[in-house]
């Protein structure tokens, strides 16, 4: 005979795995340090990309005068400027990675603790018959 | 309304019955639309043009997954304005990588407004997409909208201005660039759009969450308002010339679409269907589970007029106690 009730609580626990279940126990290898860590660390990688893109960019756009004043600019005082944007902005952007990426992973503790509970309920169920 | 009420069934039953090939449909007729609106705008690349290698591409993108569309689309801008100028193309890429490194690493649920954007401005009605996206997204989506309005208007300006482009030679490659750089930081409608979007979009998501009546219809409407009051502001501030008529029209469409969206949306979420299989000792399972859909129903408020009778009853119910 069908278990009915058994059917639903192997359903709702499929389609939770086949949603996000990969994705979350891929998340779940990682402590969670090393996960928002990693996460972090390419988050400043593709930041930088970023910056040195638009600092082409700005090269690029402002040639002419870049290459008239190369003579009469402090090039010490500009990589220090350059130095400051580029610092601000790795330390927002790391910033804003860490906070949604610590969401995620306590996001994924729970949606995992409660799968778990599921699992344990439902090896009762076969224990009972 | 009981027609509509029976034509939403109907369209329902469809598509419980065909949801797979439905998604393909759909993701199919999206992206070969959105090619064909890239084509008719900054259609340079004679070979991309060509309706096979649209069909072609669009049939990669229904079966791959949502964010392949936004991929594609990016891939067609990106060859057609290599056709026109070389620094058309770099300040562009430019643009789709910051916008790739910097947000959609976070978010790629959200990576289809990008390309719905320009889609709906082409189409004209733009007003629809923070309505849209309000009722259906969180405030996060501001940024993707954003990104959806900026891409538009370098699109638009691209186009306006092939010609300039095309005869540019190889020492004005750099004015080229520039050019299409300085309109992305200085042109004033497009900061007007922008903000006029983040507003309403931030109203309809905060009325749709309130606990009211009606709080999806409420916030179709003040969103609908909201559009239409910002871009006129907008207009006042940055003198953008924008026409007031147009505006007020595609605010109104934008309601009317928003109310569609609201009719098919609101209850019909088919986004958490799940096809699963599994087994035990004694069985295959192949399960298909369907949300259930909960329709909240007005309560009923019963008037009674007959007075002395109701006082009678509540006299007879004091007694009882």
């Amino acid at each position: 005979m069908l278990d009915e009730e058994r059917v639903i609580l192997m359903t709702k626990m499929a389609a939770y795995s086949a949603r996000n279940g990969r994705k979350n126990d891929a998340m779940n290898a990682y402590f969670r340090g090393d996960y928002v860590g990693f996460n972090v660390l390419k988050s400043i990688i593709s930041a930088t990309i970023c910056y040195c893109i638009i600092v082409a960019a700005y090269l690029i756009y402002d040639f002419e005068d870049v290459i008239q004043n190369l003579y009469n600019t402090d090039l010490l005082a500009t990589g220090k400027q350059f130095l400051l944007y580029y610092i601000i902005m790795i330390v927002a952007y790391a910033v804003i990675s860490y906070i949604v990426y610590s969401y995620r992973y306590s996001k994924m503790r729970k949606e995992l603790k409660g799968y778990y509970n599921n699992l344990r309920k439902l090896s009762k169920m076969y224990e009972k018959e | 309304m009981t027609s509509l009420l029976e034509f939403k069934e109907y369209i329902k039953n469809f598509y419980m019955k065909y949801e797979t090939y439905l998604t393909y449909g759909w993701k199919f007729v999206l992206s070969l639309v959105a090619l064909l609106a890239i084509n008719s705008r900054i259609g340079y690349q004679s070979s991309l043009t060509s309706f096979p290698i649209v069909l072609m591409a669009a049939l990669l993108c229904s079966i791959m997954p949502k964010n392949f569309m936004v991929f594609m689309s990016a891939l067609f801008i990106i060859g057609h304005l290599y056709e026109l100028s070389l620094p058309c193309m770099l300040a562009v890429v430019i643009l789709f990588l910051i916008m790739f490194l910097l947000y959609f690493r976070f978010s790629p649920k959200d990576t289809l407004a990008v390309m719905l954007t320009p889609l709906c401005f082409f189409f004209h009605v733009p007003y629809v997409i923070p309505i849209a996206m309000g009722l259906m997204g969180t405030p996060v989506s501001i940024i993707s909208v954003t990104c959806g309005v900026v891409v538009t208007y370098v699109i638009r300006y691209v186009a306006e201005n092939a010609t300039a482009f095309t005869t540019a030679d190889a020492e004005e490659t750099t004015i080229a660039f520039q050019s299409v750089l300085s309109e992305l930081m200085a042109n004033k409608a497009m900061l007007a759009v922008i903000i006029a979007f983040a507003v309403t979009l931030s109203v309809v998501y905060v009325i749709r969450r309130l606990s009211i009546d009606h709080a999806w219809s409420i916030a179709i409407i003040a969103g609908a308002l909201c559009d239409a009051i910002c871009m006129l502001v907008g207009d006042l501030i940055f003198n953008t010339q924008i026409s007031i008529i147009s505006v007020i029209i595609g605010a109104v469409v934008a309601g009317l679409l928003a109310k569609c969206i609201e009719f098919f949306a609101f209850d019909l979420d088919y986004s958490r269907t799940e096809n699963v299989q599994f087994e035990d000792d004694e069985y295959y399972y192949y399960v298909k589970a369907v949300p259930k859909v909960t329709v909240s129903t007005p309560e009923k408020k019963v008037k009674k007029i007959n007075r002395s009778r109701a006082q009678q009853s509540h006299k007879r119910e004091n007694a009882d106690r």
